[in-house]
């Protein structure tokens, strides 16, 4: 069953795709001599893997171009199932920036150091690789939970409490964003343990992962 | 065979907000084909998509073929065709797409009986739905629901942007559905033009509390059907 959803967008997305794909060929075949040019596709891919990210839980409100929530609640699909659904077709499009951070430390300069204290090359790429997993799942659950919570804030009755739940729901966000840059920049800077970005990166990957499935299972 | 619908004591409130639904107690029997209706606010689509297992009562039990649809009840909705205002596909797909998407999840989808809505509805299978107004969207949204063959139609509030004819036919098909193959039709609807002629039973909500939920005959108590949309207003305005 989830194929026919991926496969659904796959065919809304196909012109993403093509684009993404001509950026890819285009970049790699004239500017691979220029680092900046890996910096910009990574910029492209996390646009491409964000952009569809408020169409796979469904529109809670009228809308031309997504989906309605209730017609995906209406269907003979369980509920939590939908849920993992949702998880594994953002994966989907999370795919060409996984790959492309994957093979990135094989390209990036070796002679000299492009962070302080830090070789790409010297980073244990175990670690290396299941880090960059858990971070695609923390934001790609902060990308599906975020559109979910403000639904809730956009029905809160006063101002106040609008205004409360806005800064909240956005500050968490900022403290996760805080954190994993800490403990990434820990690494990064002053040569520290490899394990410990990945440590707190997947404790808070983890809080976000419950949390959106909270607020989906709530949802309407 | 249709499913039946128990309600006892049902209640709902919104998450920090008002009581939506008070203390609703009914049955839904297989084979009804109800009307509820009621002023704005008073409650209908709550209670629908609390049939569809949308929302969680706050109290009280509410149950679909004897299971609760709040619990996940995914099972139960294979036989469920639920028609809504609230329901929009995306607008670059044309109607083949969208009812090979929805067929794919029923197991007794049937082409035969699409085919015969679609012409129907005059239903052109390669038009984009981004293309085609509001009333002809819904209409492919009858033909995938209906298609399914259901055992429960649960219809909120449609047919006000369905043209006249469109509107006919689908009371129509409605009425012939409910005497042929017995299925339960719950529609809730501000539109009583045709109404009275179609329903086998009336439910009328007031602030979340059923003010009369009688078959249609005990309804009208001997008058024409052509009372009941003035029977109706002065029900609700009785209240006021």
């Amino acid at each position: 069953m989830i194929w026919h959803f991926i496969k659904r967008d796959f065919l809304s997305h196909t012109v993403a795709w093509a684009i993404l794909a001509a950026t890819t060929v285009f970049s790699l075949l004239f500017f691979s001599y220029n680092h900046l040019v890996y910096l910009g596709l990574l910029y492209v891919y996390l646009l491409f893997a964000m952009q569809p990210m408020g169409e796979l839980t469904g529109a809670k409100w009228r809308s031309q171009h997504v989906m309605s929530r209730s017609y995906l609640l209406a269907l003979p699909v369980e509920r939590k199932k939908l849920f993992w659904f949702t998880q594994w077709r953002a994966l989907v499009f999370f795919l060409p920036l996984i790959a492309f951070t994957y093979i990135l430390p094989n390209y990036l300069p070796e002679a000299h150091r492009i962070y302080i204290n830090f070789v790409p090359k010297d980073f244990p790429l175990g670690i290396y690789h299941v880090l960059i997993l858990v971070m695609v799942v923390w934001l790609l659950n902060s990308m599906i939970s975020m559109p979910l919570e403000a639904e809730r804030v956009w029905t809160y009755q006063t101002q106040q409490r609008r205004m409360w739940a806005y800064v909240r729901m956005i500050g968490v966000f900022l403290f996760e964003l805080f954190m994993i840059i800490l403990s990434c920049s820990e690494t990064y800077l002053y040569a520290s343990h490899a394990i410990f970005p990945l440590v707190v990166t997947s404790i808070v990957a983890f809080i976000r992962f419950y949390l959106t499935r909270r607020s989906w299972l709530n949802s309407l | 065979m249709g499913l039946n619908i128990d309600i006892q004591n049902l209640s709902y409130q919104l998450p920090r907000g008002k009581k939506v639904l008070n203390e609703m107690t009914f049955r839904i029997a297989p084979g009804d084909f109800v009307a509820v209706l009621g002023e704005n606010g008073a409650g209908k689509t709550t209670l629908l998509d609390m049939i569809m297992g949308f929302r969680r009562p706050t109290q009280g039990l509410l149950k679909v073929q004897n299971a609760k649809p709040y619990q996940d009840n995914w099972h139960s909705r294979q036989e469920i065709a639920y028609l809504s205002e609230k329901v929009d596909i995306p607008g670059d797909w044309t109607a083949d797409e969208f009812l090979r998407f929805n067929e794919y999840f029923y197991g007794h989808y049937s082409h035969e009986i699409e085919a015969k809505y679609l012409k129907l509805f005059r239903v052109n299978r390669s038009d984009r739905l981004g293309n085609m107004s509001a009333g002809e969207i819904r209409r492919v949204q009858i033909v995938a629901a209906l298609s399914i063959e259901p055992e429960l139609i649960v219809v909120d509030e449609i047919t006000a942007v369905l043209d006249i004819v469109g509107r006919r036919h689908f009371m129509t098909l409605l009425k012939e559905l409910n005497r042929t193959t017995g299925c339960t039709i719950v529609l809730a609807t501000n539109i009583l033009e045709d109404l009275a002629t179609n329903i086998t039973h009336v439910m009328l909500l007031r602030h979340g509390q059923i003010r009369t939920f009688e078959p249609l005959a005990d309804f009208l108590k001997g008058a024409e059907p052509t009372v009941f949309s003035q029977k109706v207003a002065d029900l609700l305005e009785e209240d006021l």
